[in-house]
Formats: structure tokens, sequence, C-alpha cells
């Protein structure tokens, strides 16, 4: 948690400032209400008495009562500013973090990012983030306000009663202290290990649901059951101990408070008896610890939630260690490629392209040369082509070489695919507008060039007939695309870019035959000139015969 | 004075206090939100009641507490004006200061017990609908639980569920002490001074009313920006999502920008429309200080003699103290209310998902209860599966060829082969029970308490050992049994070798394991736990033919005792079978 912290202060030390100052004086403001109003009727009631005993005194009761209008006010207001101010600076804080963290994640190799990015995954990533700003509302503004409130007070009494300031003062921060220690102390580890329980829950139903299928025909769903219930006793348990020891805790606080009030009451009681306050001052004082009290109460409840914003800032910190930083400084050291010429593959015992582990599988390209790979689902293809794309990591025994010298393994990521481009067999349509999607990445984007790209797609027709044209939103709170469109949506984009290799992975699904004839025609110009790799289930139809080299990964067949 | 922020108002403006009640006035003209809404509150009032007497208990001892308090003022006020009026020596006010500390010491028990009763009534709940979701599960086909992912299930039964907590621990009982605390009080300001009481009376029902006025005004506000807010929190996860493409197109320092200034306009939308919103807390607040500042001018002004008319004569010290500091107290509950409201909101939505999914239909099949069956050391009786008529299909829409009719029995093996699309999956869920015929019937003999074994097309493996990964369908299976049915299947030596054997683990996204040898554990299982029927799904299609000769093997050796219904367009295991049915748009085929 560390980490957040320093970024946080280190950031917006400036407005923290401000949201402590106006904290403060939201607290201020109430109590010196309290505290003016009981002064004040007792001040009355006493020159009241005096009056009707006939003596002749002079009281102003205009400058309190407008003090106390003040007040009244003036507690509304800040709190309403403060709370403004304070929202602000949380939702600047959570765009840091997203920043900062965006900035981690892209640093990460697409391996890793393919294999974590389930949606399960990113909840618990925003959840993460969210609990992030626990740190700004509950553990920095509040104490930092009640310690400059306690200082406050304690001088201001001070003025007319220092040993007494000097009691309340050291009271309050011990207080003060303690419930913030001793909350943190006492919760941490259940509040942080109700949160990993209830992780551990997540991915047990999602196993426990996964195997329903076999779980079910073998009669076994409520044994297999027994795991998760193991667990959610266990949840019982931390959350039984965290919620006990939090009301105890807070229990014990109000006592210790309440304790105090009693021995403060009696205290100043007994002092105005012996003339050493008035009475007025008195009440005054007991106001002002009722206000106090107030304020005090709440610190157990903000900081029983430590373990659990601990537990959280734990887990985004483990996306550091996960490898993305020896990627970087490995990256660093990589080579730059300037043109991609040739490329060379051998693959042996790759995992999840099967042939390989009967055979190697060989095949060189060289300049304006296409290859057809050809296999059935299951084969391998996608695993293959992400190999080729360097999307992930070869073993010891293949290698892909380029221009006949440079192992990919060797090259920087970052210019490797500006040389390359791969469509993916899933479509990425990105919530945002439609020329968005097509021209993310792109430097610069000629509208001109663009609208030819369409016509090539047969898209131009669909856009124009749209009423915002490129500018309609996609995504999901936008207009839906169908399976169709978005492929083709997918593969303008890559036409709009200039790539020696172009890797497509099954480009017409969802496209029926005639179009996706009609389209390969319009796209072969722009093709002929670089290096292609299709991936397929069945040989090409829209290839011409002779046009391409090919290679398939069926077992039965292989070449 | 208390520092209230809460993430939920971050996330949604319209969750501050009474904003919500606005929005719900304006939604209860749409039959549909509102009936969805009041699914949700049907089901968390069924809840609650479950948990009354606890939960009654705790507003109990809430109102004891709210009593505590106002013997600990009262009494305090009485002190106050013996000494400071009456300049009565302390020491003489025993019972009084008996009163007081006894108040100010019992005060904190009653809220702790107020806490304590509100948790326990919350963990049942949960605990509860959580035992309700698991039953609920057991008695779904799995098909139908496929519809959804599994991890949206897991985020129902553990976020959904835990977003209860706050609404039956805090705001349920609050609510009821809402209108109690005010009352307990008002009670004894009116006994004080009629006039102090009038004020109070008057301003409790105005407060909910400006409340109202001030979030619809934010309501409006929020719809206006509605789309724009919505597609702008979705930004930075929608992108995360995307992030490998993004790094594929090169696209990731434009797409740091893009996150910055996206938050940075969600913030100025946000804001904008906080502004208003959160004045409708300002109002509570700005009651509170009003009222306090009037009461205690009016009292003053009393005391002092300057107000001759009314009640003010029978005003002292004793009254006027007393009112003034039970004032804040009659709107602290209003104020804490307002604080848990967006526990309401948050539970009414979780509650509205949890409903939909427990009120799905049970699935015959799945209905009866199935008793403990996992006693592999038994040795399975014969049985005869009979399909007359059968015609497959997903509830009235018919897969494959109509009217399918063949007899197998124990120690036979039928290959059902054909086309994807021809129905061989939908047969093995039908036989297994999990989707109802369309037409004609299939009964298995000697089911008996036997479960089927049913290998699906793509394994289910655990990220747990290899050890669990096969008790989860071998409860009974002993260490030697696991490794020689690992050994048959040529496992033992790949898993030992590179491996810690049967503790290795199977970790996240099956890593360190190929297809093959996932497919082949998943095997395993149903060698050390065979049932009388077999149902395996292209049981060879992930192997190549070194270690599908393992799987023949097995699958000979599993024959002797148990009967083999198998999908496969393998030729070896065509050619294996003793009976054949082939499944294409023409028709059916035996052989």
């Amino acid at each position: 948690m560390r980490f957040w912290f320093e970024l946080i202060v280190k950031t917006n030390l400036k407005r923290i400032s401000v949201g402590i100052l106006l904290t403060l004086i939201t607290m201020l403001s109430g109590i010196a209400l309290l505290m003016l109003s009981g002064w004040f009727i007792n001040a009355t009631a006493l020159a009241g008495i005096s009056i009707a005993a006939g003596l002749v005194i002079t009281f102003d009761m205009y400058v309190p009562g407008s003090g106390i209008r003040f007040f009244a006010l003036s507690r509304t207001i800040s709190r309403y500013i403060e709370r403004i101010y304070n929202h602000d600076t949380i939702l600047r804080l959570i765009s840091l973090f997203r920043v900062t963290l965006f900035r981690r994640l892209s640093n990460m190799s697409l391996q890793q990012l393919r294999e974590s990015s389930d949606s399960e995954w990113l909840s618990r990533l925003t959840a993460d983030i969210d609990a992030l700003d626990s740190i700004l509302v509950r553990y920095i503004l509040p104490p930092i306000a009640a310690l400059l409130l306690i200082i406050g007070l304690s001088v201001f009494i001070s003025v007319f009663w220092f040993e007494f300031a000097l009691y309340s003062g050291l009271f309050m921060l011990l207080c003060l202290s303690l419930s913030v220690f001793y909350t943190i102390k006492s919760t941490e580890a259940s509040s942080s290990s109700a949160c990993a329980i209830l992780n551990h829950c997540r991915t047990q139903v999602i196993e426990h649901l996964n195997g329903s299928v076999e779980l079910q025909s073998y009669h076994l769903m409520d044994v297999h059951q027994r795991g998760l219930d193991t667990r959610l006793q266990q949840l019982d348990v931390a959350q039984n101990t965290l919620s006990r020891k939090t009301v105890q805790l807070q229990s014990l606080l109000d006592w210790v408070l309440n304790i105090n009030l009693f021995v403060v009451s009696v205290a100043l009681l007994s002092a105005v008896n012996s003339s050493v306050i008035t009475g007025p001052q008195a009440i005054m004082l007991v106001m002002m610890f009722l206000g106090v009290n107030e304020v005090l109460q709440t610190f157990v409840m903000q900081f029983s939630t430590w373990g659990k914003t601990d537990f959280s800032a734990g887990r985004l910190a483990k996306l550091d260690d996960s490898g993305a930083v020896s990627f970087i400084s490995n990256e660093s050291t990589k080579h730059n490629v300037n043109s991609v010429c040739s490329l060379a593959v051998r693959l042996v015992d790759e995992q999840k392209v099967s042939i390989s582990q009967q055979q190697a599988v060989n095949l060189t390209l060289c300049d304006n040369q296409m290859l057809n790979i050809i296999g059935q689902s299951g084969s391998g293809k996608s695993s293959f082509a992400d190999l080729l794309a360097g999307v992930t990591a070869l073993n010891s025994k293949s290698e892909v070489l380029i221009n006949d010298r440079l192992h990919i393994s060797d090259i920087a990521k970052n210019s490797w695919h500006q040389k390359v481009t791969y469509l993916e067999q899933a479509n990425t349509i990105f919530a945002g507008t439609l020329g968005y999607n097509l021209v993310m990445g792109l430097s610069t984007v000629d509208e001109q060039y663009v609208w030819s790209v369409l016509k090539q797609l047969e898209l131009a027709q669909w856009v124009n007939s749209l009423p915002q044209g490129l500018n309609t939103w996609l995504g999901e709170t936008g207009g839906k695309v169908s399976g169709g469109q978005a492929r083709r949506i997918c593969l303008a984009r890559l036409l709009l870019r200039d790539p020696q290799l172009i890797i497509l992975d099954e480009p017409f699904n969802g496209i029926d035959a005639n179009m996706a004839n009609r389209i390969w025609k319009n796209i072969s110009p722009w093709l002929s000139t670089r290096m292609v790799i299709l991936l397929t289930h069945q040989p090409a139809e829209y290839l011409a015969k002779n046009k391409a080299l090919y290679l398939t990964l069926d077992a039965d067949s292989s070449s | 004075m208390g520092n209230n922020h809460s993430q939920a108002e971050l996330e949604d403006t319209s969750n501050s206090a009474f904003v919500q009640q606005a929005n719900d006035k304006i939604k209860g003209a749409k039959a549909s939100a509102s009936l969805k809404r009041s699914a949700g509150n049907t089901f968390l009032r069924t809840q609650v009641n479950s948990e009354r007497k606890r939960l009654l208990l705790s507003v109990a001892f809430g109102a004891l507490a709210c009593v505590a308090m106002l013997f600990q003022w009262v009494s305090f006020a009485k002190l106050a004006e013996a000494v400071i009026v009456y300049e009565v020596d302390l020491n003489t006010q025993v019972s009084l200061l008996c009163i007081l500390a006894i108040s100010l010491l019992s005060k904190p028990l009653f809220q702790q017990a107020q806490s304590k009763f509100a948790h326990d009534a919350s963990v049942n709940i949960r605990n509860n609908i959580r035992q309700k979701m698991l039953t609920k599960w057991r008695r779904t086909s799995p098909l139908a639980l496929k519809e959804v992912s599994a991890g949206a299930y897991a985020s129902q039964f553990v976020e959904g569920i835990e977003s209860l907590d706050g609404y039956i621990s805090r705001y349920w009982p609050q609510q009821a002490l809402a209108i109690i605390s005010p009352l307990l009080i008002l009670a004894v300001v009116f006994y004080l001074n009629w006039l102090c009481g009038l004020l109070l009376l008057i301003s409790a029902p105005l407060i909910p009313t400006f409340m109202i006025l001030v979030g619809m005004g934010a309501e409006k506000l929020n719809q206006k920006y509605a789309l724009q807010r919505q597609r702008l929190a979705g930004h930075f996860l929608d992108r995360v999502s995307a992030l490998s493409t993004i790094k594929l197109l090169n696209a990731q320092e434009e797409i740091l920008t893009e996150v910055h200034d996206v938050s940075e306009r969600y913030r100025r939308v946000i804001m904008r429309t906080l502004r208003v919103a959160f004045l409708s807390s300002t109002v509570l607040e700005f009651f509170t200080s009003v009222a306090i500042a009037a009461l205690a001018i009016y009292i003053g002004f009393s005391l002092y003699g300057a107000i001759a008319w009314g009640p003010s004569a029978s005003l002292t010290l004793f009254s006027g103290l007393a009112i003034l500091i039970l004032a804040p107290e009659f709107f602290q509950p209003l104020r804490i209310l307002s604080q848990y409201y967006h526990d309401r909101a948050t539970a009414l939505g979780a509650a509205h998902h949890l409903v939909t999914m427990l009120s799905g239909q049970d699935s015959d099949a799945m209905r009866k209860s199935y008793a403990d069956t996992s006693s592999n050391a038994i040795a399975a009786p014969p049985a005869t599966l009979t399909l007359e008529d059968l015609t497959l299909g997903y509830a009235d829409k018919s897969v494959g060829p109509s009217s399918l009719n063949i007899t197998v029995k124990t120690g036979e093996m039928l290959v059902v082969y054909g086309q994807s699309g021809a129905g061989k999956t939908t047969l093995l869920n039908t036989l297994a029970g999990f989707i109802e015929p369309v037409k004609g019937s299939f009964t298995i003999t000697s089911e008996c308490s036997y479960g089927l074994a049913y290998l699906p097309q793509s394994a289910w493996i655990k990220n747990a050992t290899i050890r669990e990964n096969l008790q989860a369908l071998a409860p009974n299976a002993s260490t030697q049994q696991m490794l020689t049915a690992l050994e048959q299947l040529g496992l033992s030596d790949e898993l030992d070798i590179r491996h810690n054997g049967l503790s290795s683990v199977i970790g996240e996204h099956s890593a360190g394991l190929s297809g093959g040898q996932l497919q082949r554990i998943a095997f395993a299982r149903v060698l050390l736990n065979p049932s009388p029927v077999i149902l395996l799904d292209e049981p060879t299609a992930k192997l190549d033919s070194h270690n599908k000769a393992f799987v023949l093997q097995a699958i000979s050796r599993l024959r002797a005792h148990s009967m083999l219904v198998i999908a496969s367009h393998d030729p070896d295991l065509i050619e294996m079978a003793d009976l054949r049915m082939k499944l294409s748009e023409q028709g059916v085929g035996y052989s």
C-alpha cells in the first residue's frame, strides 16, 4: 500500500492539504456551533436570573446570536464544499491510478495479457482500483484533520484553563492514535483473510460450475460441493472474527469516550462549584466533548477496512512482479527490424501445434510470396499464427528466423509490430466511433484512403447509410455490428497500415463465399507486394491455383 | 461532522441519500423498472423475514441505546442546572450522578448488542442464500448452467451476496430506528417545551420533501449525461481487455494518453452531477444546523426574558439545555440512514439478479436427489440401454435424424459417428439426462444409484493437484489405483519425470500440460470410477497416434464391465465398435 500512499502524496500534495483544511473547517464549525450554543443559553439564563433579581447588567445578546447563525451556515457550506472538493480529488486519483496501472499492464508481454484478459480478472482489477480510494478518504484526510482539530481545541481551552487543556488534548490524542493503530492491528489479518477466502470461493465456484457436466452425470455434485462448504465455513469464521473485533473495538472506544465525558462533566461541574471556571464555560466544554466524540467515534469503522485495502493494493502490486519488469529490461537490449524480407520457420514439439510433435514443421517464405496454412479446428492453426506473430514464445527446439539472421525472440516487439500485422481469429471492436476503430494507432490518416479501403471491403455503402457515418459509436453502449461487419472492420484496420508481413487467421469467418471472393480480388493488389500467411480450414477457394505455397497441419495428409 | 464519503457515492452520483428515493418515484412510472425492483424487493423482504427475530432484537437494542441517551442528557442537564443556577454542591447529587454514569456506560453495550444481532442476521441470510444457490446448481442441467459464464455466476455468489450485508445489517434496522428514535426524542422535547417540539416536528417531514426536490434535479442532470457517463466509465475496462490487440496495433502510447483524457472527462461530467446531487445531503445538514441555531437563540432569548409569549416562561436552564443537546440527536438517525442509503440501492440491484437466477426452472432430470455414490469397489451390475423412437433436440427444436432405435448391453460398445452438427453430442447429453428428448424415450435399466461416467469433448481440469483432479470424480480411489490408471494411460512417466507426480499442481489455464495430457488425465478418472454406463465424447481427438494407443487399450479394458457409448469420427474407434450408428441429414444408419 505504501506505493499508492506515496503516489497520492507526491502528485496531489496541494489538493490533499486543501482537502484537510476543508475537512477541519467542517469539523470545527460543527463543534463551535455546539459550544457557542451551550455557552449562550447558559450565559443568557444567568443574565436573565440576575435581571429578574433586579440587578442591572449589560449582556450583549446579538454578537453570540450572530455567531451561532454564522457557524450554522459555515457548517453547512463548508461540508458541501468539502465533499465536492474531495470527491474531485478522488476522481483525479482514480484517473492517476488507471494511467499508472495501464502503463504497467502494457509493459506485460502479449502472452501474459492474453492469458489474463478474462472478464473475471478484469472485474477483480477494477474492484481493486476502486478499493484504493479508501486511502485518501479514510486513511489520510480524517485522521490528519482530527489531529489538527485536537491541537486547535487544546490551544483554545488553554487560554482560560491550561491544566484542563493539557488533559483533554492528551486524552483526545491518545484516543485518536490508539483507535487508529489498534484497529489496524487487530482487524488487518481477519479483514484481508476474509478477502482472500472470498477470492478462493470465487475460483472454487467457477471450477464447480465448469465441472457440472461430469459431476452431475456421476451424481457427485454434492460431494464436490463439500470443498466449497468448508470454504464458506472459513468465510463465516473470518467474517465473524472481523465483525466481533470491530464491534468490540467500537464499544471499547465508546466506553472510553463516555467515561471521559462523565469524568469531564463531573470535573467541570465541581470546578464551577469551586469557581475555577464559570457555568457557561463548563457547559461549553461539555458540548465540545460531545462534538469531538462524534468525530473520534468514526475511526474504528474507517480503519477496519485497512486489511481489505491492503489486500487489493497487494494484488495490484503483483502485476508488477509477474514478469513485466524483466520483460521491459529485456526489451531494451533487443534489435529493431527495418524490413522483413524473409522468414524461415522450424517448429519442433510445440505443445499446441500437434503435428510438430510427430515431425518437425519447416517452412520458408520470401518477399511477395503467399503461404496458405490449412488445418482443421484443433490442429493448432491459431497457435501457429500466434507463434509467427510473436504473441507466444517458441520452445527451445523451435525457431523463427527473420532475414536469415535474426531470431524472432531477439527482436524488439515494438519494431516488429510495425512491420507485421496479424488478423486474430477473434474480432476486437473497441468502444468508440467507427472511425476511431479503423485508424487506431495510426499517426497520419488520409480520409480518402480510408474510404477506398472501405469500398474494397464492401463496407462503404453500409457506412454511408449510417446517420452518423464514421462517427457512429460502436461497442457495448453503441450500435451493434454483425459478425461479418466486425470481421471486415478488423481487416480494414490492417489495410490502412503498411506492413511487410501479413498474417490472416480465417480472414473471412462469418462472411459468405461470394463476398469473400470479391473482397479477396479487391485486396489482392495490396497483398501482392507483401509476404502473406493465410490460415484457413480448407484450401482457400478464392486463392488462384499455383499462386501460393501450401502447408497442411492435419495429421493424416501432412506435406 | 464525520466523514461519510463512500466509494459507492463515487460510482454513482444518484447514490447520495434520498436522490435514489426520488429516482424510485420517477422510475416507478415505468412498469418494467418497477416490476424488476419489486421482484428484488420481495426477495429481500422474504430474506429479512426469515431473520426477523434477530433484526427486531437489533432494533430494540438500538431503541434502548436511544433511551439511555435520553436519560444521559436529561440527567446531565438537571445536574448542570443544579450546579450552575442553584449553586448546589455536586456531592449531594448522588442519584443524578448515578443515572448519568449508568446511562453513559450502558449505551455502548446496547449499541454493541444492536450491531451483533444485525450482523448475525446478515451472516445467516447470506449463508442461506448461498446454500440455496448451490442447491439450485445441483438441480439445474449443466447445459443450462453453461449458458451463463461461470465467472458471472461466481461474482453473484461472491460479491452479489456480500453486497446484501449493508442492507440487512445496517439499512434495515436503521430504517426502523429513524422513526423510533426521533419519536422518543420528540416526546421528551414536547414534555419539556411544546413550542420547541413543534419546531422539530415541522422540520422532520420538510427534510425528505426538500431532498426529493433536489434529488429530482440531480436525476434530470444524471439522465442528461447518462450515455456519456456510461461510455466514459466503461472505457478503461474496454481498453484493458483489448490490450493485446492494442499492442499488436502498436497503439499503446496513444491509448495511454486516451485513458488519461477520458478519465479527466469522466471526472468533469461526474462533478457536474455531483454538485447537484450533494445538495440533497446538504439539505439535511442545513436543517440540523438551523434547528440547533434557532433553538439556541429561542432558548437563549427566552431565558434572558426577551420573549414573553408562548411557553417560553416555563423554560429553565434544565429544559433549555436538554432541548439544545437533543436537537442534533433528533436528526442523527436520519443522517445515518441517508449514509446507508446506497446500501439499499446496491442490495436491490444484486437481489434482482439473484432472483432471476434462483427462479429459473429446475430440470426434471436433475430434480431427483441423488445419494452419495462413489463406490468403485462394488462390481457394477449389468445394464441395458434401449432407445425407442428417440428424437433428439433442445426444447422443441429437433437436432439430427428422428426415430433412433437401438439396444446396447453391458460389454458392448456403441460408436456414434457423423458430421459435426449431426447430433452426436446431443445424444450423449440426452442419455446423461441433461436435456429432454423431443420425442420418444430411452431407458437405462439398473441405473439404481450409480451415476453415469461422462467424458465431454473438452476435459474439465481444476487448478489443483493431479490427485485432487482425479479425486473430484473418483473420491474413493487410492494412491496406488491412481498411479496404475496414470500408468495405463502412459502418463505416469511423463508426469513423474517432469512434475512431482500426483502432487504436482495443474496451474491456471492448465499451464505446463499439453491438451493431450489433460485429456488423458480426464480419462484416468473414468478408469478409476467406471460406472455401468460410460459416455465418451471424442476421447481420441487431441491425441497423437502414440498416446491414442493407450486410450484405445483402456477403452477395451473398460468394455468388459461397462456399456460404452462413444461419439467420435475416429476410424479406429469405429472399427473397434460392436454397434455403430451413423447420424446424417439423410437419416440414421446402423451397422
